[in-house]
């Protein structure tokens, strides 16, 4: 009976030094670009969230200053027909005086004052969606009856916020893909000179038979196991950050499957990055040098 | 085995490296299934250069050379490593891979081609105990001495059952009755259909075995006469 003990790899890959560097390189990699893809994921949700919220609302507002509260409510009940005339408007409502306070109790610290507080009467304006409105026609519509009154369009000042939050989108996709550009250098650069080191060794295996694909094959297998330890890195340090984020911040990262298929799918992404790059640098190099063997 | 066919087609082959020097001068030489050729000649003669093509480790620089049918001038690299495995060498400085165990280094062409892991250990097993290294399969070839080296060298080369099998200085540094068994191993591989090629500069042996010499002389290659069979040496 013959006993079989497990192959050991044909070059003495454990010897290189960038077999001890290049996980946590590769590592910080994925988890920089895992971030950089759940930043963006984020940023996504937000600007959508605000988007529902904010670019279908306008709101007025009509300061209680030349008759009583009573009495501006009674006025502004009978033009609100005239204001759902405009086009684009599908409902308008009174924000209740509650409402109101309870808006305006985030930058009052003081109770007491916050009763005492005169309160604007606000109008939330709901649109209809795609359907454009001027809202020119309801600035002029309601300075003719309340000349105090202000609209907020908050598409003008989210707009904006949009611009921004499309520029930190395409900084984190790029940033990502530059993340990736960068490891596929690393392991040309170092498959390479592992080839270099292993010269010797490559050229016995050619002479004994072996092709350029169970060549590749080797340093595949190392590759493999140098990216599996860059995963295991990486996914330690991301699991670490969004704890951190947990514990001291109230922003929530995961929100659903979308950022939990970030996180699953960005390791096996870079592994089949890492292990084509070095298969294609082994066959290219491998091709180069065409039949001659020098021993 | 090739049992029919020219092993190696040789035409006006000559080589010259990139440095300019002319090695190998318009050689033409066939070799046969089941036939043994000593390669003899002054160091510098281009023995190795000769061998060095043989075994697809360079192409020529003018000339028709093929081995088994393939013409080298045009083989892929991927035909070059099928035609490789049907070739058994034997290096002059071995080539050992250090890392890897006697049995290891023994096993690598059987696991280039794939063959199953038990019946590669059998295979080596079996030759390295007939090369008495029977109590060195697990040990590193640094720790071996230049004639140990040798045969796990030579077990290397044969394990695969090769059709042609290049040896250069193969009993350099064995002992004479180790010289003299590995003499009978490659003449037991001759007689089981092995073109067999040893570059040599032992007259001993080249003398007592009755095969032909291929002679090597500034780059060109000189009958001999030695054999009286001029059908043998193969130079045409």
């Amino acid at each position: 009976m013959v006993h079989i003990r497990k192959s050991p790899s044909d070059f003495p890959f454990e010897k290189n030094v960038s077999s001890k560097v290049l996980p946590w390189v590769i590592g910080a990699l994925i988890y920089l670009a895992t971030v950089a893809i759940l930043g963006c994921i984020g940023v996504y949700r937000t600007t959508e969230t605000w988007n529902t919220a904010l670019s279908e609302h306008m709101t007025i507002e009509i300061p209680v200053i030349q008759e009583s509260k009573e009495k501006t409510v009674e006025h502004l009940q009978a033009f609100l027909p005239t204001l759902q005339k405009i086009p684009g408007i599908l409902k308008i409502e009174i924000i209740p005086e509650n409402q109101v306070q309870d808006l305006i109790a985030a930058w009052v610290d003081d109770p007491l004052l916050l009763k005492t507080l005169e309160m604007p009467i606000l109008v939330d304006v709901l649109l209809t969606p795609g359907q454009p409105v001027s809202s020119e026609d309801i600035r002029i519509e309601t300075t003719k009856v309340f000349q105090e009154a202000r609209l907020h369009n908050h598409a003008e000042w989210y707009s904006p916020v949009l611009q921004c939050a499309a520029l930190f989108q395409i900084f984190s996709i790029a940033l990502a893909l530059l993340t990736g550009l960068i490891v596929i250098g690393t392991i040309i650069f170092s498959t390479h000179a592992s080839l270099v080191v292993h010269q010797r060794i490559v050229n016995i295996l050619q002479l004994i038979g072996a092709t350029d694909a169970y060549i590749a094959q080797q340093f595949e297998k190392h590759t493999l196991r140098m990216a599996l330890q860059a995963v295991l890195i990486a996914i330690t340090i991301t699991s670490t950050t969004l704890f951190a984020f947990q514990i001291f911040s109230d922003i929530p990262i995961i929100v659903g499957g979308l950022e939990w298929s970030t996180i699953a799918l960005m390791p096996v992404l870079m592994m089949a990055i890492v292990l084509c790059a070095t298969r294609l640098t082994v066959i290219w190099s491998l091709y180069k040098k065409d039949l001659s063997v020098a021993l | 085995m090739v049992d029919q066919g020219e092993i190696v087609f040789m035409d006006r082959v000559s080589l010259r490296y990139q440095e300019g020097v002319s090695v190998l001068k318009s050689l033409s030489l066939h070799l046969f299934p089941r036939s043994f050729h000593f390669l003899t000649g002054l160091s510098g003669a281009g023995k190795s250069s000769l061998l060095r093509l043989l075994y697809l480790g360079l192409r020529p620089t003018a000339g028709t050379l093929k081995v088994f049918g393939a013409d080298v001038q045009k083989v892929s690299a991927q035909e070059a490593s099928l035609i490789r495995r049907r070739v058994g060498v034997v290096f002059q400085d071995f080539n050992l891979i250090e890392h890897l165990s006697v049995l290891e280094n023994v096993m690598l062409p059987l696991k280039v081609r794939n063959e199953h892991p038990s019946a590669r250990q059998e295979q080596a097993r079996e030759l390295l105990s007939w090369v008495g290294l029977e109590e060195y399969m697990d040990t590193l070839p640094k720790h071996l001495s230049g004639g140990q080296r040798q045969r796990v060298a030579i077990a290397r080369a044969v394990v695969g059952r090769p059709d042609l099998l290049l040896a250069d200085e193969p009993t350099g540094n064995v002992d004479d009755k180790m010289a003299q068994k590995l003499f009978h191993l490659f003449d037991g591989l001759h007689k089981m259909g092995t073109c067999v090629v040893i570059a040599t500069h032992s007259r001993h042996f080249v003398d007592i075995f009755p095969y032909p010499e291929l002679h090597l002389e500034n780059g060109r290659l000189i009958p001999c006469s030695k054999k009286n069979d001029p059908t043998h040496l193969g130079i045409l």
